[in-house]
């Protein structure tokens, strides 16, 4: 092939790179559009007078800027300390959580004891049950339990707490199917290395784990604090005092319904739909901020290839 | 002599499974098996509450038959729950076309696979609703379309300008609507796809060039079957998603018949709806497994 019929080759495929670069690229914005509008969207209703709602002119740039929506969501919604309630929520049964079906993961993964293939499919409808079915059961349970034995059960975190460490928490399934998949894909090298060394199988987990397994961790754990943030039914049925977040979110509707301004008037319907937005920003406002400062760690470790497959 | 009998070292291994396994059985066996049993005797039932209690009158089949026979909007919820079934494909091949452009290398793709994850964090719970324009809180504002996901009606209304046919317009802007649904129910799925692969060795590839395939030959002789194992995965997930999801119709229905209190009639309805998604799940199943091939496994 002549050097002048190679330039051309070389330059066709150069091209064929950047039109590809540029195609993926506008594919890409107009999918990442979808996602970042609504963020964007909350951002600028919140910080917007209710005036400006129904003004057509005003679509992302307004004319005013008022932090009062914030404030009156943060009142109606005692931001402050029901944060720190969630957040101890959140962050407790996602631990226990995370370690038990950890366990569960592992004992499925490499431990080939009768009945393995049937309990793990058990483990698999678990998921697939609506909540409704066993939720009530339960609590009737609770209540009975309660009853018989003196010891407050429900409206106290026993429920919840009890539903993690035993391996029933928000979706347990799928991250019990995640840590199957995670063990899997490990080489069995290094547990035979611990138990040639005089490990037991409970300390070859502990070794190989937390040596190995941090980007299954972190995966799993961003997941189940975002569930259990978001989580509004289980919690409200089993723990009900503790109104977190969400509940209060959810609540701040009728209570600005039933209330009046710092001025004395009663709210408008558009000033409670911004305010309630409002509210949106500031209950997603620490999970996005968790997930701002994991992410990079996140987005590693999904490429990490150990998790699914 | 006595022979004892040994447990050899294997056996042993084999059974500390139960123990690693042990706090979830225990969880399956009183927060699951008993609930669920439960819950099929109480949708036989008629349930009162007295005295912190509940009292249980048997009656039979009628639950059922109200479903069925009397209940106007059973049938139709029911139904159309199982009609959003049919995203389930487009998700699936819409995340995996976005699995596949993060899965090259360009410039901020670290910031573009962070974005696509955000919907996992934002669509789940309290604020779906309120940014979905709930009927709860679309009375709220006072019969306003209190949607901000999908406020299209101006688009609609430059398409007509355009000249465009009223079917044609309402068509496309039916589809970007769903684009927009299905983009926010993909979040998951393009972090699985994502990681499967990522997973596939480069030298698959190099290979495949030497021997002079072509980039459409490679995805469908390489990437393909190597990803098999988690698209069928992503499909049930996204099956149980669709069906269990936050604004599937059939779960309001079963959270007004617990809100009014009529815990028989909200456990038939449940049991029913989990026969027939496990009924439909296992079909599925067994089609597609037929196709998965394992790396290695």
């Amino acid at each position: 092939m002549s050097n002048k019929k190679m330039i051309n080759q070389k330059n066709l495929i150069r091209f064929k790179n950047a039109l590809w670069s540029i195609c993926r690229a506008l594919l890409l914005i107009g999918l990442a559009y979808i996602v970042l509008y609504t963020i964007v969207y909350i951002i600028v209703v919140s910080v917007r007078d209710q005036s400006e709602m129904m003004d057509p002119t005003v679509v992302w740039i307004t004319h005013t800027f008022t932090l009062e929506n914030l404030k009156y969501a943060v009142e109606y919604m005692t931001y402050w300390a029901t944060l720190g309630r969630t957040a101890l929520i959140s962050v407790s049964c996602t631990l226990l959580q995370c370690m038990t079906c950890a366990f569960a993961g592992y004992g499925f993964a490499r431990f080939n004891f009768k009945g393995k293939n049937i309990l793990f499919v058990c483990a698999i409808i678990t998921l697939l049950v609506p909540t409704q079915i066993t939720m009530l059961p339960q609590f009737i349970n609770y209540v009975r339990v309660e009853n018989v034995s003196g010891v407050p059960m429900i409206d106290t975190p026993i429920p919840l707490i009890l539903n993690a460490v035993l391996g029933m928490g928000l979706r347990s399934g799928l991250f019990i199917y995640l840590f199957r998949q995670f063990f899997k894909n490990m080489p069995k090298e290094l547990e035979e290395a611990a138990y040639i060394d005089g490990c037991g199988p409970m300390s070859a987990f502990f070794r190989v784990i937390f040596g190995n397994a941090k980007s299954i961790f972190l995966v799993v754990f961003l997941l189940s604090i975002v569930w259990y943030w978001n989580d509004y039914y289980t919690v409200s049925m089993f723990y009900s005092s503790a109104q977190p977040l969400s509940v209060t979110l959810q609540n701040m509707h009728s209570m600005l319904a039933i209330s009046h301004t710092n001025e004395g008037l009663p709210f408008t319907n558009t000033h409670i739909m911004i305010i309630l937005k409002s509210g949106c920003l500031i209950f997603l406002l620490p999970i996005l901020l968790l997930y701002a400062i994991l992410q990079k760690r996140f987005t590693q470790s999904i490429t990490d290839s150990a998790i699914v497959g | 002599m006595k022979q004892t009998k040994n447990i050899s070292y294997e056996m042993r291994k084999r059974k500390f499974g139960y123990v690693f396994i042990g706090p979830w059985l225990l969880g399956f066996a009183l927060l699951f098996l008993i609930p669920f049993i439960t819950s099929v005797v109480y949708s036989f039932c008629n349930i009162e509450i007295a005295a912190g209690d509940l009292i249980l009158n048997n009656i039979g089949f009628d639950n059922y038959k109200r479903m069925f026979l009397e209940d106007t909007d059973f049938l139709p919820s029911f139904t159309s729950s199982l009609k959003n079934l049919i995203e389930v494909p487009f998700i699936i091949m819409l995340s995996f076309f976005i699995a596949i452009l993060l899965n090259q290398e360009f410039y901020g793709k670290t910031f573009a696979r962070a974005i696509f994850f955000l919907p996992v964090i934002m669509m789940s719970g309290p604020v779906s609703w309120i940014l979905g324009g709930d009927p709860f809180f679309a009375a709220v504002t006072g019969g306003e379309k209190a949607s901000t996901l999908a406020e299209f009606t101006s688009a609609q209304d430059l398409l007509q300008i355009l000249g465009l046919d009223n079917v044609m317009t309402s068509f496309i802007v039916n589809m970007t609507a769903q684009l927009f649904t299905l983009v926010w129910s993909s979040g998951i799925q393009i972090l699985i796809f994502l990681s499967g692969l990522q997973s596939i060795p480069k030298t698959y590839y190099e290979v495949a060039r030497v021997e002079g395939a072509t980039p459409w030959e490679e995805f469908w002789k390489i990437t393909f079957p190597t990803v098999s194992p988690m698209m069928m995965v992503n499909v049930f997930y996204t099956m149980i998603d669709v069906l269990l999801g936050f604004s599937s119709p059939m779960l309001n229905k079963l959270k007004n018949a617990i809100y009014d209190v009529e815990y028989g009639y909200a456990a038939a309805m449940s049991l029913l709806c989990f026969i027939v998604w496990a009924i439909i799940i296992l079909i599925v199943f067994k089609l597609i497994s037929r196709y998965v091939k394992y790396l290695g496994d």
